[in-house]
């Protein structure tokens, strides 16, 4: 009869680490006190992982670059664009759309923790939740920027926004040249998450 | 959308000596910027999801969680010398735990010996086979005064 050694070695499943078995415990007893919904806490992990994105966000300044009233609008009241869109939701109470120009850069920083417009590009990567981003971007931007690869001429400012809890901001960057002939659904393509935080430029899909 | 098969050091190089506090690694802004990847580990999305949750169902408000998860963050980047996404969901952990228990959700001895019947409960199943904790079954023994499951 075949005899697997690695059975006998390895009885019993691996043991996770203690911050797992920690959420496990949590889980374990706010369901039981009724507190949380298995089913809710699921749907909220599946529509963070599969429905939400910064897609959303690109397909909104993709439209602003097409649609000038979209675009008022949007600088205007970015909650009421977003939702005329239908992107609506939690974290996205209060969204303020802020516009590169030639003169002007944005970038979006939370020194508290990790506030991000959730609705428009989903859960924030992670260097935007680093000790690192959160405490240098505002001291020295335009170094910060620099290292990831984007350097913003002398002479062109550079706006910091530090969310908080109550207002998410959205990074509208500057159409690219030569894109004057694409319409919304490809110019969406361009419009790279970094771009909509200030940490970079759109791309061309192809190069990208 | 869904994660690439690497871990977490993997891609930040949890072992590496940089002061993130002075450097941002050209590593952290590895990823494409076209890459969406929500969560690197599971556990981090269920914990991710079970704040949202108790939030929306009007256990605290999001103010309050930003606070506490503010506070925390605070601590761990005087302790860290380096930052991967675990540090960040650990500090995370601990702000929920130290707000659940300031209002009274859940209590420490609680929270400690649920985890270390998950533990057992690990340490006792055969390999290959669903890790089950039944507390119905298992109530007799919580119910005991400290000391004996621990």
């Amino acid at each position: 009869m075949p005899h697997d050694n690695s059975e006998f070695e390895h009885p019993h499943n691996l043991l996770p680490s203690d911050p797992e078995l920690r959420v496990k415990a949590l889980e374990t007893i706010l369901v039981r006190k009724g507190l949380v919904d298995p089913a809710a806490r699921d749907a909220i992990i599946d529509t963070y992982e599969n429905r939400i994105g910064p897609q959303n966000g690109a397909r909104i300044v993709a439209k602003s670059w097409c649609d000038d009233d979209f675009r008022r609008e949007l600088l205007e009241d970015a909650t009421s664009a977003a939702n005329s869109l239908g992107y609506s939701g939690r974290q996205g109470g209060h969204v303020v759309a802020v516009e590169n120009t030639p003169d002007l850069h944005n970038v979006v920083v939370c020194t508290l923790c990790s506030c991000y417009p959730w609705p428009l590009l989903g859960v924030p990567p992670a260097w935007y939740k680093s000790d690192a981003y959160r405490s240098r971007m505002v001291r020295e931007p335009r170094q910060v920027l620099l290292e990831f690869g984007l350097e913003i001429e002398r002479g062109r400012k550079v706006r910091v926004w530090d969310s908080t809890a109550e207002i998410r901001y959205l990074v509208v960057p500057m159409r690219p040249a030569g894109t004057e002939n694409l319409g919304e659904n490809e110019l969406a393509k361009w419009v790279t998450r970094d771009s909509m935080v200030g940490t970079g430029l759109p791309a061309c899909p192809e190069t990208a | 959308m869904s994660g690439n098969g690497m871990s977490n050091s993997e891609k930040f190089g949890r072992g590496s000596n940089l002061d993130e506090n002075k450097v941002l690694p050209a590593r952290l802004n590895a990823s494409s910027p076209l890459e969406y990847r929500a969560f690197d580990a599971p556990w981090h999305a269920q914990l991710f999801a079970l704040t949202v949750h108790l939030s929306e169902s009007g256990r605290f408000s999001w103010q309050e969680w930003t606070t506490h998860l503010g506070a925390e963050l605070h601590v761990s980047q005087k302790s860290a010398s380096e930052y991967c996404s675990d540090t960040y969901y650990e500090a995370w952990l601990r702000a929920l735990e130290k707000l659940l228990l300031r209002l009274n959700y859940s209590a420490q001895d609680e929270l400690d010996r649920i985890r270390e019947l998950w533990k057992q409960a690990y340490a006792s199943t055969p390999h290959g086979q669903p890790v089950i904790l039944d507390l119905d079954r298992r109530a007799p023994m919580i119910r005991t005064k400290q000391g004996s499951v621990r």
